[in-house]
């Protein structure tokens, strides 16, 4: 008749209504810390994929503009492809689209374009060549589509240019003394 | 049934086990097949002022509801303190206070005991939550640790940046406007400050700041024995000015025209 007893009355034990409020309490005390934490980790990412582009992406498009634009003998804006390849006039501010003239040892010249536009791969700033019949090839290669502008423009005869980042953040790099 | 409670208590259990035992007594009270024993009996008389009447207390202290504070005292000194578990009691010493007085003292510390077990969890909360709020606030200052260099990184890139424009215009400048009265860098110690918009940061906030700019002669300039032809030789400088953090920075290009 004991061996019952004992039995049931271990499995009556249990929490009390405090204990449970409290234990209920503390979990959701450390549940909402842990989203708290979360949520700050979420938004430090947030704030790190913003400024990517003025770290990463900007000074690799002003890398490769450097060395190709001081390699150029020359260069001509224009607002945009169409009247590149109409033959329309450049223009001095507001151009997206860069011509650069290249001189080769043997005397003769060719010319590449750079130009940020939309082929129908998407925005980016497109590499195109110049063929020596003097059409203009399609876009062979995408140097960057992260940005989402570029504008040339000529300020003091200082050839310079504006990238604008997904984010709206800008920054301008000038060219050398010869352009 | 009295009687059998009364045995059970006094007989079988080892002094070692007091504690848990006294526990399992007192839980009996809960034994939903007998009923008389945590009702008020109706039989006896039984002391009443004793009883935990808050229903607060019966909740919270596992008392059962009705149920006599001090019944089982009451029930083993007064009524249950005769002479059959006197015998079978070795241990215990005869005395007015009965058999089970050695265990009422157990008793009472065994309650003790879970008071503090219990409160404990209090104390063990707290001090999860504080491991947590250290913890939580240490990453937060590791995060901030690794923005605030990028903040500052940023600004860098973009000063930079407009500081290839002053070195290209130094660079680009015809000698005669250079030297000119409406030069941009005046003859040293006048200098011309002009405000200008270095970049734009993520989400259109402008970093601004000042170029201050000047240009001042090589030593040689005016020396006609150094310098029989007169050539001109002028040192161009500009500095950048601006503040991050409360901190302000300057940068500065020098760059060097000759005639």
């Amino acid at each position: 008749m004991k061996a019952p007893f004992v039995r049931l009355s271990r499995f009556r034990r249990g929490y009390t209504l405090v204990e449970l409020s409290l234990a209920m309490m503390t979990g959701m005390m450390i549940a909402a810390m842990l989203l708290a934490i979360f949520n700050q980790q979420v938004a430090f990412l947030k704030i790190f994929s913003a400024q990517s582009f003025l770290t990463s992406e900007a000074p690799i498009i002003n890398n490769y503009l450097s060395k190709v634009i001081g390699s150029a003998e020359g260069y001509q804006l224009y607002p945009n492809m169409t009247t590149l390849q109409g033959g329309g006039s450049p223009v001095l501010e507001d151009a997206p689209v860069l011509l650069l003239l290249f001189k080769e040892p043997d005397g003769t010249s060719r010319a590449s374009i750079l130009s940020f536009e939309n082929p129908g791969t998407g925005d980016g700033l497109y590499f195109r060549r110049v063929t020596t019949n003097g059409t203009i090839s399609d876009p062979e290669w995408v140097l960057s589509k992260e940005v989402d502008a570029v504008n040339f423009y000529v300020q003091e005869g200082v050839l310079r240019v504006r990238l604008t980042g997904p984010n709206q953040e800008q920054i301008v790099y000038s060219g050398a003394q010869q352009l | 049934m009295n009687r059998h409670l009364e045995k059970s208590s006094g007989m079988e259990t080892p002094f070692h086990r007091l504690c848990r035992r006294t526990r399992e007594i007192s839980l009996a009270g809960r034994n939903f097949y007998n009923a008389k024993r945590r009702l008020i009996s109706r039989e006896r008389n039984v002391n009443v002022q004793g009883m935990s009447g808050c229903p607060g207390n019966q909740f919270f202290r596992s008392i059962a509801p009705a149920q006599a504070k001090g019944w089982l005292k009451d029930r083993l000194t007064l009524r249950g303190g005769g002479s059959e578990p006197k015998a079978e009691n070795r241990q215990s010493k005869p005395s007015d206070r009965g058999e089970h007085g050695r265990r009422f003292r157990f008793f009472r510390s065994a309650r003790k005991h879970g008071r503090f077990g219990r409160g404990s969890v209090l104390i063990e909360a707290t001090m999860a939550m504080t491991m947590l709020s250290v913890l939580g606030l240490t990453m937060l200052k590791l995060s901030l640790n690794i923005t605030a260099p990028r903040q500052w990184t940023l600004q860098q890139a973009i000063t930079d940046a407009y500081l290839t424009f002053e070195k290209a215009s130094a660079q680009r400048q015809t000698f005669e406007n250079l030297t000119g009265p409406d030069s941009l860098w005046p003859v040293s110690p006048t200098v011309a400050t002009t405000n200008v918009v270095f970049g734009v940061l993520p989400g259109g906030r402008q970093i601004t700041g000042t170029v201050t700019r000047t240009r001042t002669p090589d030593a040689n300039n005016a020396n006609a024995t150094n310098n029989p032809a007169g050539m001109q030789v002028w040192k161009l400088q500009s500095v950048v000015r601006y503040t991050v953090g409360g901190r302000t920075y300057l940068k500065s290009r020098t760059v060097v025209r000759s005639q």
